[in-house]
């Protein structure tokens, strides 16, 4: 009952923290008006074209009924609005296709029509499609056309299961389970996550909405140590109306476990392994040695550089992919949190697997996780041996606005005179790692230093004769520095939420709030200005070409720079019979293969283009310099988020340099990779 | 983390517009994030409070909070299998908890299923066990799944051994949810609830504690098959609801149309040209409604299914029901006539006749997911699907004069005092939310029946809410009066709301609907911003947790709360529209009532096994949540204690047990007052009563 009643009002705050939020920022199309003030939603435009298609499947052939079915020609209105500019529009109307298989559209204008059909159990497909996930072609209509050959292939998701027993052979019931897909970045491999389940009584488990790939499945344990004072002083806070939100804030803004009351007693901490009747451990023996549940990796491993790739095609199952946990001895860590100022208290405490971060892993892959006492002391309880990173990131303390503070709730969970603007510690975005080895016995006494972030300021430039934008298309223009690797999700989103700054000023300066040292992806946001793109992003007198390293200093000469010489390569595209080709793709990419990614600060990122149905192709958006083109069938356009594609396609395109604002003209023959 | 493939790309947009929203939602947006993550302790704490606020179970002992006393006593046992041949259980987690305001401790089960909890303070606990796959389980609990046990009385250095815990392994409902068209039906949302008699009436109620699934029950996979577990014996309907957004459905109307244009086009696919043959009409906008075994919309059409212990039920297979959608627009006004913006207005579906928790938290939501008014007033909402619903609206009054921004400013400055406004909206629903701080808000609302049928030139006048106003008072002889009246909370508990017949989801429902204000320093308290409707008035002292936990922890608790010679603690207030309420005077006491005894069986020995009610002779005052129908479940010692009936003749009943709905159940009161005795009692005045229980 507790529960439950507890789950009503996650679920109610939840929701209404999503929804304001979005509702604040504009940002998702609401059901009714836009937000106040917002005229009406626009309207899309009409025009007397037709479109009977269908929706099948990619393998067979056969229709399918009941797909969703959504033409999105308000695409670009719902761009603009989610760049801050203009009102969100109404959503889409969806439809859902008949018994076989079949939709229809009208009043088309003169244009592209991007069309894409989701059904269950079927990867989200789009008109034009060669392949699960690839890229499409949308379909592009004459005035007043009709067309009756539309069809949208649909692939079937791949599908992994299997069971997962305890140490003992019985059912581990609901245990979870994840699959994450494997890509390779320059030759090393990086996850993300792709489908996760827990196992039913029997110890089941079926994730079924994979788009194929390769992938590992991992089965992640975390084994969480509360200091026991902790949870009754949030109690005592409770009860004494003292409060107890701040604490809570800060180890949530540090991504620590969240105090609770779950967990048995060792000494003087609650040490939660698993969760209260799911992948309980055994009792503690009294002085004894914990034994807990690790993270394994199909089929069994403990490191994830053992787990066995899976390679799944479309509508492939791959069932017996079974787990047996077992519990393996472990021992303590402990050491001291401490910054310049002092000891930290109630910050959350994370110790990673070594090299997690490289590969993509961070939050909720760590072996434990813990939060510090008032005396910047920490223990770590149930770990297994091997090597680890132990982390720390802590975000400021969010302030909490006065208005909310005469609501008895908020009352209730920060105190009568809670809230308000944090000072000190609570005010700093500190963070620190460093290399923990575990092997037979406790480690004790490690003393990790913490530092306070560092920020980054510059300018932006608007280099060039069109008139620059105004104080208003700018509003809402920021410099955001999103971490490689993912990161802290929960720290970096605390982190963003309380950047008001990295705004732009009247003389386009801006400075950014504190970020922990750290590779990241700087970006521009929130502009839309048709006339000018990213230049260049300029930092010590170096383009930046590589993600952006922060280390102990602040960066104070970061140029962003906008140009108003943007070029384009146009022309036609001939199959091998001499004739145009309309299934025809034009990839244009820079001859330095350091450009051959889609980071957000890359204003060199290749560029595809889809021939029209007369065979032409316009490749828009060019910035000066020197590029390979080439064109080929559809169904041989590979991965472009891969540099391996690039490389293959390099031997085979044609070098051409494009001056800076230049209009060329170039034609080209389907070429094929060797 | 790359992007790779579209369907991925989609999803680090995603991510990108979170963080935008994050960013400009600002600070506040944080803090509530927080304050939903504050959740887990004091709502874990305040979860059973108010039942406690409601029925008195006063039988934890008075502590010192503040002190943690060393405890000395032991409590071991083993949980077993409740099997013909009962085998020890491994791995189940024990959970003592004390007072409510206690911190619970855990034990695990070990090979042989023993477990141990020692350096336990002398208090009167209850225990239960957890494990997945099976029904939770109450020590002393008559029925598998269902609460409260007998609580463990334990004195200091006490050694008790030999507990015994017996878990039923969960029963099982599994099946296949499919499309009209056969197709499977995909991460379905699936959901139990439990018919029980509520009233005399059979009413589906939420499982709350379905094993590890929890109240959302589980999804389907891409077969369309889902499996729940852990369900406790009983008899079941099964929901569940489609994640569709709004979709018109291909009519054959469509088709033939769409083949006839393209028959009719130009000869050599130079397409336009010949007319369009005229359009159809377009088809209705439809969505999934949430269904129910074996496939009906209506609530009252659902089948139920009876589990026996254990039992696994599979095949229960139904299919979904598309239904109409339609558009509701219309205007709301000002209290003077004109256009109001930035209205809230919410669709909230009329509860009255279904226990829906999911259909209750969206509509708690409603507020907020319904959307404003324009400049001109006009609000818009989509999607509506048929059924009963309230159409409510909240605003906050404009400013007398609005501000006009300076000349020259330009669009920056509007925008920028469209953003505040937007955002003291906000806020002021986030409050209201969280069950407070409605400040003067205007409301209108009017009853919507939706067949499926778009309405328009729906028109509402907004009104002033009503201020709900008086003061509290300290009758103190031992307490010293609290030096902090800030920390006195009245509320108004909304009544109009329907029962989910679950009285903590309706305690949680009005919590979130009603309203909260703190007491002034002088003793006044004022509610702004109430909308027409019953209410119960609560007042708690020092704060929800201790103001809830006073009846166990000997702190202020209420005596009254008098208006127009009516005790409002008893009796649901009416608000009604133009009407301020002022002057009500709520008294707290620190010398509540107090029954106390202990319960024998036929043999002269202590008992814990039955539960006792202490009931009103007076018959009007048997409504559901009266603060004068409480029952008490002895502890092990057969001692019980019911702290805080207010003065008057009540009956007291001992029972070999009850549903909790019993106590809303005129019917089973009045059979129960015919096996009653009588027991009256004045101000502050305690009396031993011991039971001993006849032969039969």
């Amino acid at each position: 009952m507790r529960r439950a009643l507890h789950g009503l009002w996650l679920l109610a705050l939840a929701g209404s923290i999503s929804v304001v939020a979005a509702q604040q920022a504009g940002s998702l199309p609401l059901p009714g008006q836009g937000p106040a003030g917002a005229p009406a939603a626009q309207q899309p435009p009409k025009g007397t074209g037709v479109i009977l298609g269908k929706v099948v499947d990619a393998a067979s052939g056969r229709p399918i009924p009941d797909a969703v079915v959504t033409v999105n020609i308000r695409a670009a209105a719902i761009a603009a609005a989610a760049r801050g500019v203009g009102p969100a529009p109404a959503p889409p109307v969806k439809q859902l296709t008949d018994g076989d298989g079949r939709f229809v559209v009208r009043d088309l204008p003169k244009g592209t029509v991007p069309i894409s059909a989701s059904a269950p159990g079927y990867v989200t497909g789009i008109v034009g499609q060669g392949r699960p996930g690839g890229p499409g072609r949308p379909i592009d209509l004459d005035d007043g056309e009709r067309r009756s050959d539309v069809v949208i292939r649909l692939w079937k998701f791949a599908v992994v299961s299997g069971t997962v027993v305890d140490e003992a052979g019985e059912p581990a019931v609901g245990t979870s389970v994840q699959v994450m897909r494997r890509t390779m970045v320059q030759g090393k491999p990086r996850f993300a996550s792709a489908g996760n389940a827990t196992t039913d009584d029997r110890g089941m488990y079926r994730i079924a909405s994979l788009t194929p790939g390769d992938f590992i499945v991992t089965l992640p344990q975390t084994q969480i140590t509360m200091p026991a004072a902790m949870v009754d002083s949030m109690m005592q806070g409770a009860v004494s109306g003292a409060g107890y939100g701040s604490m809570v804030l800060d180890v949530m803004s540090s991504g620590g476990p969240v105090p609770s009351p779950n967990g048995v007693r060792v000494d003087e901490f609650l040490w939660q392994s698993g969760a209260p009747g799911r992948n309980a451990t055994p009792p503690p023996p009294p002085n004894g040695r914990l034994f807990a549940y690790q993270t394994l990796f199909y089929p069994g491993a403990i490191g994830i550089g053992q787990a066995t790739v899976v390679t799944l095609g479309s509508g492939e199952e791959r069932p017996g992919l079974d787990f047996q946990l077992r519990l393996t001895p472990t021992v303590r860590v402990s050491g001291i949190v401490s910054a310049p100022s002092g000891p930290v208290n109630a910050v959350g405490v994370r110790l990673l697997p070594a090299g997690a971060d490289e590969m993509g892993i961070d939050t909720g892959f760590e072996a434990a996780t813990t939060v510090t006492k008032p005396d910047g002391s920490f223990t770590f309880l149930g770990v297994a041996s091997g090597q680890y990173t132990l982390k720390v990131m802590k975000a400021p303390r969010p302030e909490i606005p006065a208005e909310l503070m005469s609501n008895p709730i908020m009352q209730m969970a920060f105190g009568a005179n809670g809230g308000g603007k944090p000072t000190g510690q609570a005010a700093q975005t500190l963070a620190g790692e460093m290399s923990v080895g575990v092997g037979a016995d406790d480690v004790t006494n490690l003393a990790l230093m913490l530092h306070e972030g560092v920020m980054v300021s510059g300018k932006v430039v608007f280099d060039g004769v069109a008139p620059p934008p105004t104080a208003q298309q700018l509003q809402n223009a920021r410099i955001v520095l999103n971490p490689v690797g993912g990161a802290s999700g929960l720290a970096m989103a605390m982190m963003n939420a309380s950047s008001q700054d990295a705004q732009l000023d009247q003389d386009l300066k801006f400075k950014t709030s504190k970020y922990p040292a750290g590779k990241y992806l700087p970006a521009v946001s929130g502009v839309a200005m048709p006339a000018w793109r990213l230049k260049s992003i300029v930092v010590g007198g170096r383009e930046l070409t590589e993600p952006l390293e922060l280390k102990d200093s602040d960066i104070t000469d970061m140029v962003v720079t906008f140009t108003d010489k943007i070029g384009q390569i146009t022309g036609s595209v001939r199959g091998g019979d001499g004739k145009p080709s309309p299934t025809a793709t034009v990839v244009v990419f820079s001859t330095d293969p350091k450009a051959w990614t889609n980071d957000p600060f890359n204003p060199r990122q290749p560029r595809v283009a889809s021939a029209s149905k007369i065979g032409v192709y316009t490749a828009a958006n060019l910035l000066g310099g020197d590029y390979f083109i080439a064109a080929l069938n559809d169904s041989d356009v590979g991965d472009t988020q891969d540099p391996a594609f690039f490389d293959a396609l390099s031997r085979v395109a044609t070098r051409i340099p494009l001056a800076e604002g230049e209009k060329k003209v170039f034609d080209l023959q389907i070429v094929r990779i060797k | 983390m790359r992007a790779e493939g579209k369907g991925q790309r989609a999803k680090v947009r995603t991510k990108d517009e979170g963080q935008r929203t994050a960013r400009r939602g600002g600070l506040w947006t944080g803090a509530l994030a927080l304050t939903f993550a504050l959740c887990p302790l004091p709502f874990a704490l305040l979860g059973p409070l108010p039942s406690a606020l409601l029925n008195a179970q006063s039988q934890a002992p008075v502590r010192d909070n503040a002190a943690k006393p060393v405890g000395t006593a032991t409590l071991s046992g083993t949980v077993m299998s409740d099997e013909v041949n009962p085998r020890p259980l491994r791995r189940v987690t024990v959970t003592l908890q004390a007072g409510a305001l206690e911190v619970p401790k855990n034990a695990v089960t070990d090979d042989n299923g023993q477990f141990v909890f020692t350096d336990l303070p002398a208090a009167t606990y209850t225990l239960t066990a957890q494990r997945a796959g099976f029904v939770e389980a109450f020590y002393g609990g008559k029925k598998p799944g269902k609460g409260p046990g007998v609580p463990v009385a334990i004195v200091d250095g006490q050694r008790l051994t030999g507990i015994t815990v017996k878990m039923m392994h969960g029963a099982v409902i599994a099946g296949t949810v499919r499309f009209p068209s056969g197709q499977p039906v995909v991460d379905l949302s699936i959901q139990v609830m439990q018919m029980q008699i509520v009233d005399g009436q059979k009413r589906a109620q939420p499982v709350l504690s379905a094993g590890v699934q929890g109240i959302l029950g589980a999804s389907t996979n891409d077969r369309g098959d889902y499996r729940i577990f852990g369900l406790p014996p009983g008899e079941y309907v099964v929901q569940a609801r489609v994640p569709v957004a709004e979709v018109r459905p291909v009519t054959a109307a469509d088709v033939q149309w769409a083949q006839q244009s393209m028959s009719t086009s130009g000869i050599g696919g130079g397409g336009a040209s010949a007319p369009l043959p005229p359009t159809p009409p377009p088809a209705q906008t439809a969505t999934y409604s949430p269904v129910f075994y074996p496939g009906v919309a209506d609530a009252s059409a659902a089948a139920s299914i009876t589990l026996g212990p254990s039992e696994e039920r599979t095949g229960v297979d139904f299919a979904t029901v598309l239904v109409p959608t339609a558009k509701i627009t219309g205007t709301v006004f000002d209290p003077d006539g004109h256009p109001q913006q930035g209205a809230s207005v919410s669709l909230k579906p009329v509860q009255a006749d279904s226990g829906d928790l999911q259909g209750m938290v969206s509509g708690l939501l409603g507020a907020l997911t319904n959307g404003r008014t324009g400049p001109d007033g006009v609000f818009t909402i989509n999607s509506a699907t048929p059924g009963r619903y309230t159409l409510s609206v909240k605003a906050t009054p404009r400013p007398a004069a609005p501000p006009s921004p300076p000349p020259g400013a330009g669009d920056a400055a509007s925008a920028q005092a469209a953003a505040a406004e937007q955002r003291a909206a906000a806020m002021a629903d986030v409050s209201a939310m969280l069950g407070g701080g409605n400040g003067s808000a205007l409301w209108a609302m009017q009853d919507l029946t939706v067949d499926g049928h778009d309405q328009s030139g729906l028109s509402l006048t907004l009104a002033a809410g009503m201020t709900v106003s008086g003061k509290v008072v300290f009758e103190g002889t031992t307490l010293p009066q609290p030096t902090d009246l800030k920390r006195t909370m009245v509320m108004l508990s909304g009544m109009s709301g329907g029962s989910s017949g679950n009285a903590q989801v309706d305690q949680a429902a009005s919590i979130l609907g009603g309203s909260m204000a703190s007491a002034n320093a002088d003793g006044t308290f004022s509610l702004k911003g109430v909308t027409p409707s019953k209410y119960r008035l609560v007042a708690l002292a020092n704060g929800l947790l201790m103001g809830l936990a006073a009846p166990q922890t000997g702190g202020w608790i209420l005596k009254s709360a008098m208006f127009n010679g009516r005790d409002l603690a008893d009796y649901p207030l009416d608000v009604k529209p133009n009407e301020d309420v002022t002057g009500i005077v709520a008294t707290f006491t620190d010398r509540p009532t107090e029954l106390s005894g202990a319960v024998q069986d036929q043999n002269g020995r202590p008992t814990g096994g039955y539960p006792i009610i202490v009931f009103s002779t007076d018959r009007s005052l048997w409504a559901a949540g009266s603060r004068r129908v409480q029952q008490v479940r002895p502890s092990s010692d057969g001692k019980f204690k019911v702290v805080g009936l207010p003065a008057g003749e009540y009956y007291v009943a001992a029972v070999v047990d009850f549903e909790p709905n019993d106590l809303a159940n005129p019917a089973f009161l009045e059979q129960l007052a015919a096996s009653s005795f009588k027991i009256t009692f004045a101000d502050g005045e305690k009396k031993v009563q011991d039971l001993k229980l006849g032969g039969s």
